[in-house]
């Protein structure tokens, strides 16, 4: 029976001490913020309009003498969308009526990479590679109808476009 | 003949115990991953070890004599397939043991051999690093995985 007992004890002392590799997994992250500069390059200038008469000018072709394409550069690494706030214009007489549009370009001048659209609802910008150097004209014209001068007090009318650029994957 | 069955009996369960592997006496349990947060392209960004918030904590619970291997990703990567480098240099992680301050630093990519005294209760795993978004780097969101390993020494 002492034989059997030691044979029990000299069994567990060999028993080896069986402590298995253990792994963990967690995770790391970041999130990169899409950056771009937005530079004003031209103001939208309809130029003098006889009382009466109207004015057009249109992204992508050449402004009428005496008025001038609202251009915005937008250098970007990445697509990106746009939004607008526009205040209507006012002068001496009041409100003047006006619309605009809008369209994007790869020259502050040149044809739309596109067509044009309602400055009020932007469109996404053109495609680009993600993570390269993009520069992007966003072109601003507009259109002021005869109607609209009609009768309207001679002076100097003003307004704003407000744009806010978003990076987008 | 009834003695010699009985020894028979006794050696055979003491066969049984010496074959079956004693409990694990460690574990390893992961608690929070590293966060560079959000970054601006073209400007690097090190999260300490030491920076409670944002850096890779997985704890272990045991004592002895281990191998720590921390294998971390040489990018992270976006849903698209897009790359972030990461840079990991010495320092960037960090062994503090729960009952001390205690504290051994090492650089995660290579192993670092720990003994964690009885009574310790085990060690915290800290993993630090540098993000390095390129100047031109796409924005949205960007992961990896950081595997920790814990070995037995002598296995």
């Amino acid at each position: 029976m002492r034989k059997a007992v030691a044979g029990i004890a000299l069994a567990l002392a060999l028993a080896p001490a069986a402590v298995s590799a253990q792994s963990g997994t967690v995770s790391a992250t970041a999130t990169i913020l899409g950056t771009m500069t937005v530079t004003n390059v031209a103001d939208l200038d309809f130029g003098s309009i006889p009382p009466g008469a109207g004015q057009t000018l249109t992204p992508g072709a050449a402004a009428p003498a005496g008025a001038t394409m609202g251009v915005l550069q937008i250098d970007h690494f990445s697509n990106f969308t746009a939004s607008s706030v526009i205040t209507g214009m006012t002068g001496p007489g009041g409100a003047l009526a006006a619309t605009f549009s809008c369209g994007y370009s790869t020259t502050p001048n040149g044809a739309l990479t596109g067509g044009t659209f309602a400055c009020a609802t932007p469109a996404a910008s053109p495609a680009t590679v993600a993570g390269a150097a993009t520069t992007t004209y966003l072109q601003v014209g507009g259109t002021i109808a005869g109607a609209a001068t009609t009768g309207l007090a001679a002076g100097l009318y003003t307004g704003s476009l407000v744009f806010t650029f978003a990076a987008t994957l | 003949m009834g003695r010699t069955w009985k020894r028979i009996g006794l050696l055979t369960c003491a066969l049984f115990a010496a074959a079956s592997p004693a409990v694990a006496q460690v574990a390893l349990f992961p608690r929070q991953g590293l966060s560079f947060g959000v970054l601006t392209a073209g400007i690097a960004d090190r999260v300490d070890p030491t920076d409670a918030a944002r850096r890779a904590e997985l704890e272990i619970v045991g004592e002895g004599d281990y191998t720590v291997v921390v294998q971390v990703p040489a990018a992270l990567q976006s849903p698209e397939g897009r790359t972030l480098p990461l840079r990991f240099e010495a320092g960037d992680g960090l062994i503090r043991w729960r009952k001390s301050n205690k504290e051994t630093p090492f650089q995660p990519g290579q192993t670092v051999s720990i003994r964690i005294p009885k009574g310790l209760g085990g060690a915290y795993v800290w993993v630090g690093g540098t993000a390095q978004p390129a100047a031109g780097q796409p924005p949205g969101g960007y992961s990896a995985s950081i595997t920790v390993q814990i070995i037995p020494a002598g296995t």
